[in-house]
C-alpha cells in the first residue's frame, strides 16, 4: 500500500511539471466528446423533433425544433402502428427466450465450467463455428422443416429458433464466469450435505448474478431488434413484433416522416431507457466475467 | 453412482447441443447438399448437379462483383470500426469532469434497432431534405447524392453501420480497459513511458482477447450486415452497395435460384470460416 502510495505521489510532481500540455490535452479531449456525442445523439434528436411536427413543418423545416408541438403523432402512430399489439408481441418474444436461454445456458455453462467432461474442448468447438454460422446459412431449409411441423407462423416457433441462436454466445460468456468461482463454496456445501441441485442453484446461481443479468441485456437487446427471421416466419400482424410491424408501417406511411418519426421514438425509447439505467453494471458485468483481459 | 455421476454433465449439456443440432446445424448442412442440385428444366425435378451450380456462379461477373464489393466493405469497415472504437473507449475512460453524461450519450446508438437506424439515417442523408445536406449546405457545400450515387453508397453504409458498430464494440472494449488495475499504468508511467509507449506496450497487450473477440465478432456482423441494404439502397445503384450475403438474397428470394443462392452461401461459410481462423491464429495468446 505505501508502495503505490510513494508511487503516486511521484506522479503528482512529474503531472504538475506538465500541467499546461495536460490543459491543451484536455480542451482537446472535450472537443472530441463533444463531436462524438453530436454524431451520436443528434439524428435522435432529430427523430424526436420531427415526431412532434406536422407534415408540412417537416417539408420547410426538417432539421430544427418544432414551432408548434403536435402530440397526436404519437396517438395517431400508436393505434396506426398497432402498437398496443406488437408491443405486447415484442415483450413475449424477448421474455421467454431470455428464460429459456438463461436455463438451458446456464445448465450448459455449469457443465462446461465445473463438471469438464471428456470431450469439453470439441464441445467449445462446436459451439464456437456454430456461433458463426450465419442465419442466411440455415433459413432457408429451417423454413422448410418448420411447414413440415407446422412451425410457420407460430410465435413458438420463432422463439425456439432464438434461443438455438443465442446459445453459443451465452454459453462462452456463461461459461466464463462460472469458471473463476471459487471450488471451495460448492465443496463446503456439498460436504455440508447439500445435493448437486442444490450446489447449483444455492451456491453458483447468486455469485454468478451479475453474468446472467449481463447475458440477459445482450440476448434481450439482439431479440427485440431482431428482424430478418421475425420478417420470414411470421405473417399474421397480431403476432408480429415491434421490428417487422415498424417495417411495414414506414412502407405504408412512406410519406408520412412525422408518423413513423413518431413510430420509431415508441419503439426506441424502452429500449433506450433500460439501457441508460442498467449500463453501468451492463459493462461491469462484462469486465468481471465476460471480457477477461 | 459413478456412472451416473459421469453422465450428468452430458445431460445438462444436452438441450443446447440438440437445439443448435436441430435448428442451427442440419439446416446448414441442408443448404450445402442444397448447392449441389438444380431444378431440371424439363421435367422440373430437383436434380443432382455435381458442381454446376459453383461453375455458374463462379462465371457470373454479378457474384464477382459482389464480392469484390464486400471485400471492399470489410476492409474498411473493420479496420475503422474498430480503431475508432478503442480510441473512443480509451476516451471515454478517462476520469474527466462530466464524463459519465458523455459516456451514456456515446453509448446510446446500441439501444437502437438496425432497421430503425437504417430507416432514420436514409432520412438523414436524403439528397434535399436531410440533416447531413442541410449542414453542408450551410457550411457552402454542394448537396451531395449520398445513397443515391455509385460512389457515395457504400460509403454511406459504412457510416450508417458504424453509427452502432463503433459505441457497440466500445462497450467491450471499456469492459476490458476496466479490468486493467491503474496501478499497472502508473508504474510505466514512472518508468518514463510516455502515452504511446503505455499504450502500445501495456494496453493493447492486456487487451489482447478483448480485441480478438471483438476483430472476430465484428468481421462476422459485417459480413452479415442485411437489414440496412434492403432499408436503404437494395444493393443499388449499379450494384455498388449489393453485398455478397445481399446477392443470395436476391439471387434465392427474388429470383428463386436456390441452387445459386446456396452455392454463394457455401462460398460465404468458407470464407468467413478462413477469415476468423485466420484472426484467431494471428491473435493466439498463451493461454
Amino acid at each position: 500500500m505505501t508502495a503505490f502510495g510513494k508511487v503516486s505521489l511521484r506522479g503528482n510532481i512529474l503531472q504538475r511539471g506538465r500541467s499546461k500540455e495536460r490543459s491543451r490535452l484536455l480542451v482537446f479531449n472535450h472537443a472530441v466528446l463533444l463531436l462524438l456525442t453530436a454524431f451520436a445523439v443528434l439524428p435522435l434528436l432529430i427523430l424526436f423533433f420531427n415526431s412532434l411536427k406536422t407534415k408540412a413543418e417537416i417539408g420547410a423545416n426538417p432539421l430544427g425544433p418544432p414551432n408548434q408541438i403536435i402530440a397526436e403523432n404519437y396517438i395517431n402512430a400508436w393505434e396506426q402502428g398497432n402498437f398496443a399489439t406488437t408491443m405486447r408481441n415484442s415483450v413475449i418474444y424477448v421474455v421467454v427466450t431470455i428464460a429459456a436461454e438463461l436455463v438451458l445456458g446456464g445448465l450448459a455453462a455449469y457443465a462446461l465450467a465445473r463438471k469438464k467432461p471428456p470431450g469439453s474442448d470439441l464441445l467449445m468447438l462446436y459451439f464456437l463455428v456454430a456461433s458463426t454460422i450465419p442465419l442466411w446459412m440455415y433459413i432457408v431449409p429451417l423454413y422448410t422443416q418448420f411447414r413440415i411441423w407446422g412451425l410457420v407462423g407460430e410465435v413458438h416457433g420463432l422463439i425456439i429458433i432464438y434461443i438455438a441462436g443465442n446459445a453459443p454466445l451465452t454459453i462462452f460468456l456463461l461459461r466464463s464466469y462460472m469458471i473463476d468461482l471459487p471450488r471451495e463454496l460448492e465443496d463446503a456445501a456439498r460436504v455440508d450435505g447439500a445435493n448437486e441441485l442444490q450446489v447449483l442453484t444455492r451456491i453458483v446461481l447468486p455469485l454468478t448474478k451479475p453474468g446472467f443479468l449481463t447475458v440477459g441485456l445482450v440476448v434481450g437487446l439482439g431479440v427485440w431488434n431482431e428482424f430478418t427471421l421475425a420478417l420470414t416466419f411470421i405473417y399474421d400482424p397480431s403476432r408480429a413484433p415491434v421490428t417487422t410491424s415498424f417495417f411495414k408501417f414506414t412502407d405504408r406511411f412512406a410519406r408520412d416522416w412525422a408518423l413513423t418519426s413518431a413510430g420509431a421514438v415508441i419503439i426506441i425509447f424502452p429500449v433506450m431507457v433500460l439501457f441508460l439505467a442498467l449500463q453501468r453494471q451492463f459493462i461491469e458485468g462484462l469486465a468481471e466475467g465476460g471480457i477477461k483481459t | 453412482m459413478r456412472s451416473k455421476q459421469q453422465i450428468v454433465p452430458y445431460l445438462l449439456l444436452l438441450p443446447a447441443l440438440v437445439l443448435l443440432l436441430v435448428f442451427n446445424l442440419l439446416p446448414t448442412i441442408a443448404t450445402l447438399v442444397e448447392s449441389t442440385f438444380v431444378i431440371s428444366l424439363r421435367s422440373g425435378e430437383r436434380v443432382f448437379a455435381g458442381f454446376a451450380n459453383f461453375e455458374r456462379i463462379f462465371n457470373d461477373p454479378i457474384f464477382w462483383k459482389s464480392l469484390q464489393v464486400t471485400v471492399v466493405f470489410s476492409l474498411v469497415v473493420n479496420p475503422l470500426q474498430i480503431a475508432l472504437a478503442l480510441g473512443l473507449s480509451i476516451l471515454i475512460n478517462q476520469r474527466l469532469p462530466g464524463i459519465g453524461i458523455f459516456r451514456s450519450i456515446y453509448l446510446l446508438p446500441v439501444a437502437v434497432s438496425l432497421n430503425v437506424t437504417a430507416i432514420v439515417w436514409r432520412l438523414l442523408l436524403d439528397k434535399n431534405t436531410g440533416m447531413v445536406n442541410g449542414i453542408l449546405f450551410q457550411l457552402g457545400i454542394e448537396r451531395q447524392p449520398f445513397l443515391h450515387s455509385v460512389d457515395q453508397a457504400l460509403w454511406s453504409i459504412i457510416l450508417i453501420a458504424s453509427w452502432i458498430g463503433v459505441p457497440l464494440w466500445s462497450l467491450f472494449i471499456l469492459a476490458g480497459l476496466q479490468n486493467i488495475p491503474p496501478p499497472v499504468l502508473e508504474a510505466a508511467k514512472i518508468d518514463g513511458a510516455n502515452a504511446w509507449q503505455s499504450f502500445t506496450r501495456v494496453t493493447l497487450p492486456l487487451l489482447r482477447r478483448v480485441l480478438a473477440f471483438v476483430l472476430v465478432a465484428d468481421t462476422v456482423a459485417n459480413f452479415l450486415l442485411f437489414a440496412p441494404i434492403l432499408l436503404t439502397t437494395q444493393g443499388g445503384p449499379q450494384l455498388s452497395t449489393n453485398l455478397i450475403l445481399y446477392e443470395t438474397y436476391r439471387r434465392g428470394f427474388l429470383y428463386g435460384d436456390l441452387g445459386a443462392s446456396a452455392a454463394m452461401l457455401s462460398v460465404m461459410l468458407l470464407i468467413v470460416f478462413v477469415i476468423v481462423g485466420i484472426e484467431l491464429y494471428v491473435l493466439r495468446g498463451s493461454d
